[in-house]
């Protein structure tokens, strides 16, 4: 009977799963001449999860262009991938360079992963006269990256924010353009939108400030951490308001207690 | 209506919106196949019955798709599957498939409403028990012991709805054995539990024992119970005669489960609610009810004691613990009730407070349910797993395996294969009711061989390492045609040898034919060993089978047509009075005209002699399925005459 019984209710058993994670750490390496940009892109696998379809995706000069797709990288695994674009940009200085790294988890489920940095064409500018502070903050479904602009030099800029953000986060406004006065501020906020981001995750995005100032071209790169962290709702109402239900309840009782007789 | 009743109804509203706001309409009412866990093997098994056993008036049959053919729901319990296939004659599979995957979970709370009002429980403990049945379904701690939404989630659905019979049982047998009656419908609950899941079936019977220390009651109680119980034995006659019978055809199963910390019994989401049930124990010490509940806790610790000493799985007594108790804190309520005064805000109080406890407590179940129903048509790598079953769909009548891997949990799940037969109409050697076929072990050995990583579920039986020109004669036998490989190791030996040829590369798959096999189920042979000693076969077909050189020696010269059928196997042959081996597992069942009798052979098939050209085999009833049969009429017969006394008594009064 003993061994009937084992057989009759161990059924349906299935694995835990157990959390892993991928991280890529990446480098970016650009240089650019006359006429063409190379980009080197070196990515390791420092997570304990093989990272599956990852490819690198360059944008500069208002180019995109794809690296070769890795259908699999292990655990310390390499992905290695080199770009040449053609630049033909109209003034010499400093222009931004996007890196994104795409890559999904063994469920396929994508996820994607920026790196910013800057390439001189021809003349090197001198320091650049916009400096910048972002903060975003925790959000869910809506968020905003809040900008703190300052303008150092004597003259008054047009600077064109570029908004670049993971896929998991779609930005309201990808480009804005404001002026500022000289040694002035500006602070603006530009609304985020989860489009995938999952609960938990941390996404860095970048805003690119771009202007022209005495014929050479500027760029500074912001950086910024959003943290997607799930609101708690129930039957679609936010704590706060649950909390002055139920205040309202107990109270309700409470005087109900005391008084009714 | 009552005041309390509208209470009730409003706070139900909240409970199921709640429930709604994790398991979204739009997901479960979409027209996609539902997957994650075990729970995508099961929906063939509701289509294979729904068009297949069903309209031939069977629920237990002969499934080829999987293990080499094995018995189907001799092993497993049909109620959900049944009620499952009932409901796709009227909504779609796929919804119909969905929605009693929940049937469990969404009626737990109405369960728990109506054992407190069987129990006698005054307003408001009744829609309190409902409502903190909550903790319990959305404890996360564990995904298998079953009852909680990630239990459910995982597969293991048809313990939920067996859970939720069980506890309306309990207040339901309470008030039968008190007031002696409802032996008929408390019996037809029991063979619902029965059929549904044998933990929760016994957990039934223990139920009844409480009744019996009773000086006063004991025999008039004991008589209750028999007829009670007895006619449930009755009702489910068809299902578990056989299901006995069939014990030694089966490969059993036993693990034991080690348990880290008492946090693991008792997580968090539930630790406030064991401190309420100790408050109401006190508090209510002297009421026979609370015995009562205690007894149901008290013996689920005791059978989680002893599980280990009597070959059962400790840990599935555990949700017993885990749900009586939080219920049982409803009651710390019960000396107040006459002194509050707005007792009509209490369940809307607990509610919120139950609510704004859970939420924060729940991580992943939301994105579970998402993954599971949103089904496999969504995930992103079913174009790839379309065409390896499309390209499946066009060979031969020969079985298709695959290498194990956790990557195949990119489909939905990782046992995605295991659909083959769904998706493919192809057979393939893996599948879901790993306990319910005696070719299991030597299924999980092909499968050591020829994956990287390999899953050895029965720690009775040793596996192998990666061997994939090991594995081609066993692969033969196990009339394997096609090779679904993903690691590059596999690829890597599967290309080096001349007994496979690639035949398809589809994104990271490639598809090898194993060029030595022609695809048939039938083979006639020079000899074969077949089981004489029945004692300890099953060891030593495994033995044959790992070190066997030669597995299988065909005849030159033999034309052998052959036609598989669901429960079939035809075939003509020109070697009378020649031992044919038929590749298909071994069952009593199997019934043959055109051969003296069917002979239990290595390592799990079948052979026969024939004794004319033409062969037939059958699956067909023993003599356990018709006495089953008879005891299950003769059940219904006395549900259907007491419903019938009842309905003219009810006229006459």
């Amino acid at each position: 009977m003993k061994k009937i019984l084992a057989i009759i209710f161990l059924l349906g058993l299935t694995a835990e799963a157990f959390a892993s994670y991928i991280s890529l750490n990446t480098s970016l390496t650009a240089k650019a001449t006359d006429k063409e940009l190379r980009a080197i892109v070196t990515s390791v696998n420092k997570g304990d999860e093989a990272a599956y379809s990852v490819q690198a995706v360059v944008q500069a000069g208002g180019r995109t262009v794809s690296g070769e797709k890795k259908s699999e990288l292990p655990v310390n695994g390499r992905y290695e991938a080199m770009f040449n674009l053609p630049v033909e940009e109209k003034l010499p200085g400093v222009y931004p360079l996007v890196l994104t790294m795409h890559y999904a988890d063994a469920n396929q489920y994508p996820f994607s992963a920026l790196t910013v940095q800057t390439y001189t064409y021809k003349n090197e500018p001198p320091p650049s006269e916009v400096f910048g502070r972002s903060s975003v903050g925790t959000f869910w479904k809506n968020g905003r990256i809040k900008l703190l602009i300052k303008n150092m030099s004597d003259q008054e800029l047009s600077i064109k924010i570029t908004l670049v953000t993971p896929r998991e986060l779609i930005p309201a406004e990808k480009e804005r353009s404001i002026l500022i006065a000289p040694r002035a501020e500006r602070r603006l906020e530009l609304g985020l939108e989860n489009f995938s981001a999952l609960s938990g995750s941390t996404y860095q995005l970048f805003a690119i400030l771009e202007y022209e100032m005495n014929g050479l071209h500027q760029t500074t790169v912001v950086p910024g951490l959003a943290k997607i962290v799930e609101s708690h709702l129930i039957l679609g109402l936010d704590y706060t308001y649950l909390v002055i239900i139920l205040v309202g309840l107990v109270i309700a009782a409470v005087l109900f207690q005391i008084f009714k007789k | 209506m009552k005041r309390p009743q509208i209470i009730d109804l409003i706070v139900f509203g909240f409970v199921f919106l709640f429930l709604l706001s994790f398991f979204e309409p739009r997901y479960l009412l979409s027209l996609t196949t539902a997957t994650g866990g075990d729970m995508g093997s099961h929906f063939p098994t509701v289509e294979y019955l729904k068009n297949v056993l069903l309209p031939r008036g069977q629920v237990l049959g002969w499934e080829m798709g999987n293990y080499a053919g094995f018995p189907i729901f001799y092993h497993y319990f049909p109620l959900d599957f049944v009620i499952n296939a009932l409901m796709a004659f009227v909504i779609p599979m796929q919804i119909a498939f969905k929605l009693t995957t929940v049937l469990g979970t969404f009626l737990l709370p109405i369960c728990a409403y109506l054992m407190f009002r069987l129990l006698g429980y005054p307003f408001p403990i009744p829609i309190i028990g409902a409502v903190l049945t909550l903790p319990f379904l959305f404890m996360e701690a564990n995904s298998m012991w079953g009852g909680n939404i990630p239990s459910t989630l995982a597969g293991e659905y048809s313990y939920s709805l067996s859970l939720s019979l069980l506890v309306l049982f309990f207040g339901s047998l309470y008030r039968g054995v008190s007031e002696k009656k409802w032996v008929v419908p408390n019996g037809l609950l029991v063979a619902m539990i029965g059929l549904s899941h044998g933990f929760t079936f016994i957990f039934a019977g223990v139920f009844g024992l409480f009744f019996l220390f009773s000086k006063k009651d004991f025999f008039s109680n004991f008589w209750y119970l028999v007829k009670t119980y007895g006619l449930a034995f009755l009702l489910i006659g068809f299902w578990f005669l056989p299901f006995l019978a069939n014990t030694p055809y089966v490969t059993s199963y036993v693990t034991r489960w080690y348990i880290g910390s008492l946090w693991e019994v008792i997580p968090l989401i539930l630790a406030p609610f064991f401190i309420l049930a100790l408050a109401a124990f006190f508090l209510n010490l002297f009421d026979r009810r609370t015995l009562y509940f205690g007894w149901a806790i008290v013996m689920a610790l005791i059978l989680y004691r002893l599980s280990p000493n009597i070959g059962m799985l400790d840990i599935r007594w555990v949700p017993f613990i885990q749900l009586w108790v939080p219920l049982f804190s409803a009651t710390a309520l019960l000396l107040f009730v006459p002194t509050i005064k707005l007792i009509q805000v209490v369940p809307l109080i607990v509610f919120l407070v139950t609510g704004m406890w859970v939420v924060p407590n729940v991580k992943f179940i939301k994105s579970w349910i998402k993954w599971n129903y949103e089904g496999v048509e969504l995930k992103a790598s079913y174009p790839v797993f379309k065409q390896i079953n499309d390209f499946l769909n066009n060979g031969d009548p020969g079985r298709v395996v695959y290498e194990h891997s956790p990557l195949h949990n990119s489909f939905g799940t990782e046992r995605a294969f295991e659909s083959l037969p769904y998706f493919a109409k192809r057979n393939t050697l893996e599948g879901l009711y790993m306990q319910s076929s005696i070719s299991s072990p030597f299924v999980f050995y092909i499968q050591s061989q020829i994956s990287k990583v390999c899953s050895a579920p029965f720690p009775q039986y040793k596996c192998s390492g990666l061997n994939v020109p090991g594995a081609l004669p066993r692969l033969k036998l196990f009339n394997v045609s096609e090779y679904i490989t993903r690691s590059p190791e596999v690829k890597q030996q599967a290309a080096s040898l001349p007994e496979l040829r690639l035949e398809k590369k589809i994104g990271d798959y490639e598809i090898y034919r194993l060029l030595t096999n022609d695809g048939h189920y039938v083979v006639p042979v020079k000899e074969h060993p077949i089981v004489t000693d029945r004692s300890d076969w099953k060891r030593e077909a495994y033995d044959w089978f790992r070190q066997s050189e030669k597995l299988e020696e065909p005849v030159p010269g033999a034309q052998v047509i052959e036609k598989i059928g669901p429960e079939e196997i035809w075939f003509k042959t020109n070697l009378i009075g020649q031992p044919h081996l038929i590749k298909i597992s071994y069952h009593p069942n199997w019934q043959v005209t055109g051969a003296d009798r069917v002979y239990l052979a290595y390592p799990s098939f079948m052979l026969v002699y024939p004794t004319q050209a033409e062969v037939k085999l059958h699956f067909g009833k023993s003599i356990f399925n018709r006495i089953g049969e008879i005891f299950s009429l003769l059940g219904l017969t006395i549900v259907l005459a007491s419903g019938i006394i009842a309905l003219i008594h009810g006229r006459k009064s």
